[in-house]
């Protein structure tokens, strides 16, 4: 009896000996480092998809410059379809390993797409699927997606990965937004709210590069306009992200110089009055005088200081006010999230109204929105003149 | 009146028990299943409420041990005339219980371990694994149960802080405002989702009984509750923060998403659910083992006596378990399972409590009398 039992046991036991179900070599997998979305030319309801693809035996040769053996570092391959998952399948019928996408950096959407209905349907598998990660950027493209991937940039082994960094860098250029991530994204198309992706440009001859943002409409999530680099200025000062970029101003004589950002904050305050939304937009910036052309200026004079930081203040309003008026005027989109504090400060009223906030009869086209902005130059280097 | 008790629990310990058992699916999913019943922030309101009610509940149960130490609730009832009919028929109940808590806790661990780590292996393979492991451990008895936990429950509560500490970089606290516009009563409603998720107090009424009289104080399980309120409340607010409550309402399973949110610079470790994972397993062996003892002495005292057929009992416990996860079909059918799970549970709880009382108070008009004990072997 006993051996019985025993041998039930031994051969039950037995049954998780049949190995390991999910074993996955590592030099059997491709990692998918960026994807790129273009339209298909003859059908709308198709699209394509480019997997930016790792070698990593041949990483390390992009270091030398004009390397050793030539090999790129990666391969790019572009399969067409009506759903991502076919397509990211498909692939496997035509290259021997399967696709990963746990290091997945980039995603690049071509602009004409995005004026379509298109990114909640990129969004849903790339956020539904174990594998990917929520902090992969998302970028739209002025131009053909694929391309950005084609020419590889120094330092970095893969125009991916380089793309990625560039995208990191958007603090210290005031000109960029700050990252866009599909978490995010998937944030913003729930709470039916207006948001910018940041552009990419690779022209023909040349590299690519990071400017400028996509204006997506909330309630469509469509891409309604691009914004170019001024405008996004204004945009980052509007919702504190200035961070650590540098504003050129100029001064008495149209002699310009620079003032570089170490610490900025945006205050924001709504107020409803006489039935009308009031947001007031305090705009606090701390930083260096980093830069001079001017002729004969006293640094060390109080007054001139003053000066310089009004000149500075109003270089600020003038650009915050710029996108405001854009953005009220053209578009009736409030990428700025104003309606997250209305939703804050006003909860009741944010309910009644959360359909009509935006699009051309909304009530963000008629919000009063004012922008006061102060400057504080903390210090100034150098108190030499340059003249 | 004869006492054998080799080995009795020490109220640190059966706190740390406690807080095992309960600490289960609900610490993945409570976000969620918050958010989506209420729509607005205010879920860690709700989670305050809920665990104030639940410390008086424990506080009550403590009290009516006092006055039967070293017997289980069932025990003192079935000393009674009407109890002796009673006591079956809420050890029928509670083996119900017992029994689809298992099934459901061991389908959402396949599932999980299907959606994010092993997507070849079997379902029942991985079933079957963590249910010989469970009786395993059942093997060893009351004390090798709650050893278990006392080693497992540090490494848990540890590995969940670091994960929740390092995810707390991209969060925005604003998501959390506006506090309460819509006042309280919308989140009295969600009350019945946070009281489901610290059930398994119910092990209280059969663990208890294993405790001297001077250790059957209430504040070391009061101290057990509040962490795990801690717990609950620093997953739900750190959800909501990382991916607002919209966004909550549409992840399975919002904690271990938090874990695949870190991004550690270096890239070398990138797949931190899978240690989130590997964590939470432990304390859901914890759950199922706890409760197979449970189940199985159970059997034992009310309703198997002889002993040539109570060596097969854990065996069976399995086959049984084992069917009963695998009765939904799906994770949507599973969830719901696990919120009749849950409303059962509450009525158990409260149903005998209720009788407990009852009992205690009409014994006490009539002659004070004590229960009859019943030896038993640890």
């Amino acid at each position: 009896m006993r051996i019985i039992r025993w041998l039930t046991c031994l051969f039950f036991l037995l049954l998780s000996l049949t190995g390991c179900w999910d074993r996955a070599e590592l030099e059997e997998v491709g990692f998918v480092i960026g994807v790129a979305f273009d339209p298909s030319r003859d059908n709308p309801k198709v699209f394509d998809s480019t997997f930016h693809i790792a070698i990593p035996s041949a990483f390390g040769n992009g270091h030398v410059e004009g390397g050793t053996s030539g090999v790129q570092p990666f391969f790019n391959i572009t399969s067409s379809g009506s759903t991502n998952f076919k397509m990211i399948r498909n692939i496997n019928s035509r290259r021997s390993r399967s696709l990963n996408f746990e290091h997945l950096k980039v995603i690049v959407i071509n602009e004409e797409l995005a004026r379509q209905d298109f990114i909640t349907g990129v969004l849903d598998l790339y956020t539904r699927d174990h594998e990917m990660r929520r902090k992969t950027h998302v970028l739209i493209s002025n131009g053909a997606a694929k391309d950005v991937y084609i020419d590889k940039l120094p330092l970095e082994d893969m125009p991916g990965i380089s793309m990625d960094m560039i995208d990191e860098n958007n603090q210290n250029v005031l000109g960029m937004i700050d990252t866009r991530e599909i978490g995010m994204i998937s944030e913003k198309v729930a709470a039916n709210s207006s948001y910018l992706i940041p552009g990419v440009y690779k022209p023909q001859r040349g590299d690519l590069r990071l400017s400028g943002a996509a204006i997506i409409n909330g309630s469509t999530n469509k891409m309604m306009g691009w914004l170019d680099e001024g405008d996004v200025r204004g945009y980052n000062w509007v919702i504190g992200e200035a961070m650590n970029g540098i504003l050129e101003a100029e001064g008495k004589n149209g002699d310009p110089f620079v003032f570089e950002i170490l610490s900025q904050e945006t205050k924001l305050n709504y107020k409803r009055e006489n039935g009308k939304n009031v947001f007031d937009v305090h705009i606090k910036a701390e930083g260096t005088f980093a830069e001079s052309w001017m002729s004969g200026l006293q640094i060390d004079d109080p007054k001139a200081l003053m000066e310089i930081e009004n000149i500075l203040e109003a270089e600020i309003k003038k650009q915050s006010q710029q996108i405001v008026t854009k953005m009220q005027e053209e578009y009736y989109c409030d990428i700025f999230s104003f309606q997250k504090l209305l939703k804050r400060k006003n909860y009741h009223y944010w309910k009644e109204t959360k359909d009509r906030w935006e699009g051309e009869n909304g009530l963000f086209k008629d919000a009063v929105i004012t922008i006061h902005s102060d400057v504080l130059i903390s210090h100034y280097m150098t108190q030499e003149k340059v003249s | 009146m004869k006492h054998t008790i080799s080995y009795s629990i020490s109220p640190g310990e059966m706190c740390l028990t406690l807080v095992s058992m309960i600490i289960g699916v609900g610490i993945l999913t409570l976000p969620r299943v918050l958010a989506t019943e209420l729509g607005l922030a205010d879920g860690w309101i709700s989670i305050l409420l809920a665990s104030g009610i639940i410390m008086s509940l424990v506080a009550l149960y403590v009290k009516l041990q006092q006055q039967f130490p070293g017997e289980t609730l069932l025990q003192y009832i079935a000393g009674g005339k009407v109890g002796k009919w009673f006591a079956p028929v809420l050890a029928l109940l509670f083996l119900v219980y017992f029994l689809c808590l298992m099934g459901y806790e061991v389908r959402i661990l396949t599932s999980l371990m299907r959606m994010y780590i092993l997507d070849q292996t079997p379902s029942e393979v991985i079933a079957a694994l963590m249910l010989f492991i469970t009786t395993y451990a059942v093997s060893k008895g009351v004390q090798g149960i709650v050893h278990l936990s006392l080693m497992f429950l540090p490494i848990v509560v540890f590995v969940l802080l670091g994960l929740i500490s390092f995810t707390s970089i991209n969060s925005d606290m604003t998501n959390l405002l506006p506090v309460m516009p819509e006042g309280i009563f919308p989140i009295l409603l969600t009350m019945k989702v946070t009281l489901f998720s610290f059930l398994g107090l119910e092990i209280l009424f059969f663990l208890m009984g294993y405790m001297k009289k001077s250790d059957l104080k209430v504040f070391p399980l009061m101290a057990g509750i509040m962490l795990i309120m801690f717990l609950y409340l620093l997953v739900t607010i750190i959800s909501y923060a990382n991916f607002s409550v919209d966004t909550t309402t549409q992840i399975t399973f919002p904690t271990v998403e938090l874990a695949k949110q870190i991004e550690i610079p270096g890239g070398f470790f990138e797949r931190l659910e899978s240690l989130l994972i590997t964590v939470w397993i432990m304390t859901i062996f914890n759950t199922i083992s706890i409760s197979q003892l449970i189940f199985i002495q159970l059997l034992e005292k009310h309703f198997v006596k002889k002993e040539a057929f109570t060596t097969y009992l854990p065996a069976i416990s399995i086959f049984f378990i084992f069917i009963v996860a695998f009765i939904p079909h799906s994770i949507t059918e599973t969830f719901q399972f696990g919120e009749w799970i849950g409303w059962l549970g509450l009525a158990l709880y409260l149903v005998s409590l209720g009788c407990g009382y009852l009992f205690f108070f009409s014994r006490r008009r009539k002659t004070g009398k004590v229960g009859k004990g019943v030896s038993y072997e640890s």
